[in-house]
């Protein structure tokens, strides 16, 4: 417990370090958050007449950010089906940045709806058991039951995940595994119960349909890839730093080396290796001394280097005493994937899969290494326990690798398509008959009466999506640049579709015939920009204290 | 990592906060009132549950003035009035009858008391009758037959009550049974409660219920309802609507 | 360590000085400084709740003791609020008991006296303007499309020729979609079948509002205004007490009234005789005539609402 205490304190204090980058960040959030609960607590006064909403139109951009984040959270879960359903290891490095999206997310979420309700001090009538909890008969009930429920999921996958990466213990699977599968049912679970909520009323025809529920899925799943992939880039690009000048300079010269000393490594390494690595101690003593016959230990001084980016030796590393740190170059910039202390492994990627270095590893503090070749490294690994130690690390490094964001790339594409495809369906439905229940939308796309505010918003989001769309279909969008654009459209073109497109059209008219067209207040625009910075505040902050984590660099190791 | 743009940067954040802090402490948390209507109040007495009309028996039983309901007072009990027609052979109505007429009439159920009337005058000072007023003193109880035979109704033997076709005699106050005479329908829906008002107590064991006779909604002279003026409809929470 | 190593902009372990926590410190201090002044709105906030009715039970839940120190602290809030005691009394549903309300399509004329008698009878604030009552002015052209109907007509006289009149209000539907929506079970439906909300219990979300397919809920955007001298003293708990700002109300058929055996405000001011209402359980009461004699149609039968509220005609 006292380990967990000091691990938490260590936590909030990376949270609060930066360069001036990082504090115009928080602070400018911090600005907008402080703006949106002033805006928030004039609204508390005087009711919600601050905002645009009415009898009419009793629901408004509080919901619709709501719903739309909703979708944002349950997207998370399109990082974790690849890596766990479908084994594919490219993407392992990246879950925790998806449920950290999500866990931001979902805080967003609770926090429109406390700020759409009339009564919030009353939402103690919400708690089972001491209020009055309307389950199974209301959908919001489900509601809120998931989304506290996703939000629980992930706070504990995640704290339990970097908690272990950070003592440097293998997760146990059995309290980790089953809940990522609950959370890829559940996440699919908060966005179909959001979704039931509106089809559940017969007196909304607009929502009252079944095409609704996949068209929340879509969107959602285009949506929130997107801005992973974007989210992604930026961790990619706040964890590294201009190339200077040193031993790895920006030409990619390497200064000479400092010299490194060499010998046979002996029983009595393995056995200090075993002391941090215990999964070593399953290793038969005859294997041992075959592996000996192999390996050899390095002793590095501060600034040593062992293993150079792009070169194609094939050792794998055992970090026996001290620190080393593993640095990738990418393009002008240089950044941190590994920084591993003893019993830790580096190298060993590249001496598997035969591929070139991927970063360039030196020592930190004077080390000692022990260096093992990619033949003896198989052969130790036919051990099951050292097999498991060694491929579970060999996804603890911060890679974001280009192919993993497409990957995502590759989701948000399919995604788009069905979600364009749905949206055409409805306008089918719509439009072909005459029918009268459609009217909804024939207001939102051209306009009813002489009332036509929305008209603008469905065709800029239309333009937005199939813009995006038609980016993500040509190669165009393999280049990192027009993926972000095609990232940018779809979430914006996404945000209009399911906030001011579906929300608000189901009012428009009421259930009686009258035509009341809504406009959020500056109020409540203060208040949305208020909880979106929050969210993102929340974000940052989660992510100043994870990436450290999965580099290694802030560890037990390191514990002043 | 450079200090002086990290000290620079929290400087100058700090400033924002604390300017922002001053400026929700000063700032008055007046609540946005989008909308102020100017409404017209609900009117006491338009809603008041009093019928369009007061019939001949409350007019009596609630003291007012019923002085033209004494029709010996000016007729000759040996012989009845006569019916005076006009060019198409409608009745006219006897201009003598007209306060009455008007008497018997519920003013606040088309004015609202804080929507007054404005009186128009022609040029020698006399009151215009509004064309709302028009039907008022008419005859008009039909539009086929019209009913151009006050003694259809009246009995001409005893001016100060009714008869029906074989003779019954009905006093002023009791209207209904003569209306049943042709209108049974009506009157068959209006003993079971489906025409016509009712109020005070549905549940009769706790009190009265109210029902109205045909008079105290319907002239006999003109029943079609006048029409009214309607009170105001419903005003939208913000402005721009 | 070299100098020149380079260094990414995450340093790693707790090592940070004195100085540049100091100015972290400072900054955030007038970050916490900037939210407790952001707050400062809250100084205005009049008579939010009190204790009591913070930890206030469900209705369903209120023995009649604390009912009866219930309507007590409601009397006293209101007499605080307006200088007027009023009569605060909880109306229990009556035995053999199911009301129902008919309207006579053949007869309304449109004039709206039923709508301003409702606001005066149940307390509903003046402004913002709350209506429960809408009247539909619909074109006598052989549709019962509501999407034809206009709310704001505003002639010199009704009714105007061509038109016919549809007041709409709560149908106290058998199956209620507001009833089933609500996460927190402060509306539903009584044993007379009067769908009604306890406005204590409320969390204002506006999901019923959402659900209602006859618009008939309405919300408090904010703290509702009725004049003084307006404030009908006749009170019952769920029924025409006034209500605070974030809760919902709607028409509960006068509940104050009826389960008194007495009619609502509406039916008792209609001039024409339009609106209808009794005890369906009832064989001699005028709804059961109708229903049994009449032409009677509900509105938007196809939700499977089952709505107590039947227009008639007049054969």
């Amino acid at each position: 417990m006292r380990n967990y205490l000091r691990f938490l304190r260590r936590c909030a204090g990376v949270s609060l370090q930066g360069d001036w980058r990082y504090y115009t960040w928080i602070g400018v959030l911090g600005l907008l958050c402080v703006v949106g609960l002033n805006a928030y607590a004039k609204q508390f006064v005087a009711g919600l007449i601050t905002t645009g909403m009415s009898d009419q139109v009793s629901w408004g951009v509080f919901i619709a950010n709501f719903t739309f984040l909703v979708g944002m959270a349950a997207a998370a879960v399109m990082l974790v089906i690849p890596v766990y359903i479908y084994k594919n290891e490219d993407l392992h490095d990246l879950v925790i940045f998806g449920e950290l999206l999500a866990i931001a997310a979902i805080v967003m979420c609770l926090a429109f709806v406390t700020v759409d309700l009339g009564r919030p001090d009353r939402f103690w009538h919400l708690i089972p058991g001491i209020g009055k909890f309307h389950f199974p008969g209301s959908m919001l009930s489900w509601d809120v039951l998931v989304l506290n429920g996703y939000l629980l999921l992930n706070v504990y996958i995640c704290g339990y995940l970097l908690y272990c990466r950070y003592q440097n213990r293998k997760p146990a699977k059995a309290l980790y595994l089953p809940f990522v599968f609950i959370a890829i049912v559940w996440a699919i679970s908060i966005h179909t119960v959001t979704a039931f909520l509106y089809v559940g009323l017969g007196g909304r025809p607009f929502w009252n349909s079944p095409i609704v529920g996949p068209r929340f899925l879509a969107s959602a799943f285009t949506a929130g890839p997107a801005f992973v992939i974007l989210a992604l880039q930026v961790i990619r690009r706040a964890t590294s730093a201009p190339a200077e000048a040193g031993p790895l300079a920006a030409n990619g010269a390497v200064t000479p080396p400092v010299p490194t000393r060499s010998r046979a490594a002996t029983l009595a390494d393995l056995e200090r290796l075993a002391s941090c690595l215990p999964e070593i101690a399953t290793v038969a003593v005859e294997e041992r001394r075959a592996f000996l016959r192999d390996a050899t230990v390095l002793t590095v001084p501060t600034g040593g280097i062992l293993l150079h980016q792009g070169e194609t030796d094939n050792d794998a590393f055992f970090v026996l005493q001290g620190r080393i740190v593993v640095k990738r170059k990418e393009g002008p910039r240089v950044r941190i994937t590994r920084d591993v202390g003893p019993g830790e492994q580096f190298g060993e990627v590249s001496a598997l899969t035969g591929a070139a270095r991927a970063a360039t590893a030196s020592a930190e503090v004077p080390s000692e290494v022990l260096c093992v070749p990619a033949p003896a490294l198989r052969r130790l690994m036919r051990n099951p326990k050292v097999n498991e130690i060694v491929t579970w690390r060999m996804t603890e490094r911060l890679m974001i690798a280009d192919h993993s964001l497409l990957i995502l790339r590759s989701i948000v594409q399919v995604s788009m398509i069905i979600n364009v495809f749905l949206l055409a369906n409805e306008l089918f439905t719509a439009f072909y008959n005459s029918n009268r229940e459609e009217i909804s939308w024939r207001y939102l796309v051209v306009g009813l009466r002489g009332f036509h505010a929305l008209v603008p918003w469905f065709w800029t989001s239309v333009t937005l999506n199939l813009t995006a769309l038609t980016l993500l279909v040509l190669p165009l969008s393999r280049n990192l640049k027009w993926l972000n654009v095609a990232c940018v459209l779809c979430i914006f073109g996404i945000w209009i579709e399911k906030g001011m497109g579906l929300v608000i059209p189901g009012f428009i008219p009421t259930p009686i015939g009258e035509m009341v067209e809504y406009l959020p207040s500056r109020n409540e625009t203060f208040i949305c920009v208020g909880i979106w910075a929050f969210g993102l505040l929340c974000f940052t902050i989660l992510l100043r204290m994870a990436v450290p984590i999965l580099q290694g660099k802030l560890s037990r190791w390191n514990e002043a | 990592m450079d200090p002086r743009k990290t000290t620079l940067t929290l400087a100058v954040l700090t400033v924002l906060f604390l300017g922002l802090a001053v400026v929700f402490f000063r700032t008055p948390a007046r609540p946005e009132r989008i909308f102020q209507a100017a409404l017209v109040p609900s009117d006491a007495l338009a809603i008041v549950p009093d019928t369009i009309r007061i019939s001949a028996g409350r007019l009596v039983s609630s003291g007012g003035d019923a002085s033209g309901l004494q029709c010996y007072a000016c007729h000759d009990k040996k012989s009845p009035p006569k019916i005076v027609y006009d060019a198409n052979h409608h009745v006219v109505l006897p201009k003598e009858h007209r306060d009455l007429i008007y008497s018997m009439r519920n003013c606040a159920e088309c004015h609202p008391a804080n929507d007054p009337v404005k009186l128009e005058y022609d040029a020698d000072n006399n009151v215009i009758l509004p064309k709302a007023h028009l039907r008022l003193g008419e005859m008009a109880h039909g539009s086929v037959l019209r009913n151009e035979d006050c003694y259809t109704c009246h009995d001409p033997n005893q001016l100060d009550q009714l008869h029906t076709a074989e003779g019954t005699r009905l006093t002023l106050d009791n209207a209904t049974l003569l209306c049943a005479g042709c209108h049974g329908t009506t009157y068959r829906d209006w003993q079971a409660g489906a025409h016509g008002r009712r109020s005070g107590y549905w549940d009769q064991s706790r009190g009265e219920l109210l029902r109205q006779g045909c008079t105290s909604c319907h002239d006999p002279h003109a029943p079609v309802f006048t029409p009214l003026i309607p009170m105001p409809g419903p005003h939208a929470l913000h402005a721009r609507n | 360590m070299p100098a020149t190593e380079p260094t990414p902009p995450l340093s790693s372990g707790d090592g940070i000085s004195r100085r540049s926590f100091l100015r972290v410190a400072t900054a955030l201090s007038a970050g916490v400084a900037a939210m407790a002044a952001g707050l400062a709105p809250l100084r205005k906030l009049e008579h939010y709740s009190s204790v009591d009715e913070f930890l206030q039970k469900h209705y369903l839940d209120l023995n009649p003791a604390e009912m009866k120190r219930v309507l007590a602290r409601i009397e006293d809030e209101v007499q605080r609020q307006y200088k007027i005691r009023p009569h605060v009394r909880d109306f229990r549903p009556m035995n053999g008991v199911e009301f129902v309300y008919a309207l006579n399509l053949s007869r309304c004329v449109g004039c709206r006296k039923c709508v301003h008698a409702c606001v005066a009878e149940n307390n509903q604030s003046r402004n913002p303007e709350i209506q429960y009552i809408r009247v539909l002015k619909m074109p006598n052209d052989g549709s019962f499309d509501m999407d034809k109907g206009d709310t704001n007509y505003a002639p010199k006289a009704v009714p105007e020729a061509g038109s016919f009149y549809m007041p709409v209000q709560c149908h106290q539907c058998k199956n209620p979609p507001c009833v089933k929506v609500c996460p927190v079970k402060a509306t539903w439906q009584e044993p007379d079948g009067i769908t009604v909300i306890d406005y204590n219990w409320c969390i204002g979300c506006r999901y019923c509002e959402a659900a209602c397919p006859y618009f008939a809920r309405r919300f408090n955007f904010t703290a509702p205004s009725i004049p003084a001298d307006k404030l009908n003293p006749n009170m019952s708990y769920l029924g025409n007490r006034p209500r605070s700002k974030g809760v919902m109300e709607k028409c509960h058929f006068c509940v104050q009234r009826t389960r008194d055996g007495r009619y609502p405000a509406c039916v008792e001011v209609c001039p024409t005789g339009s609106r209808k209402f009794g005890n369906i359980l009832d064989p001699n009461s005028e709804v059961s005539y109708i229903l049994k004699n009449k032409r009677v149609l509900i509105l938007k039968e196809e939700l499977g609402t089952l709505p107590r509220f039947f227009y008639y005609f007049d054969v």
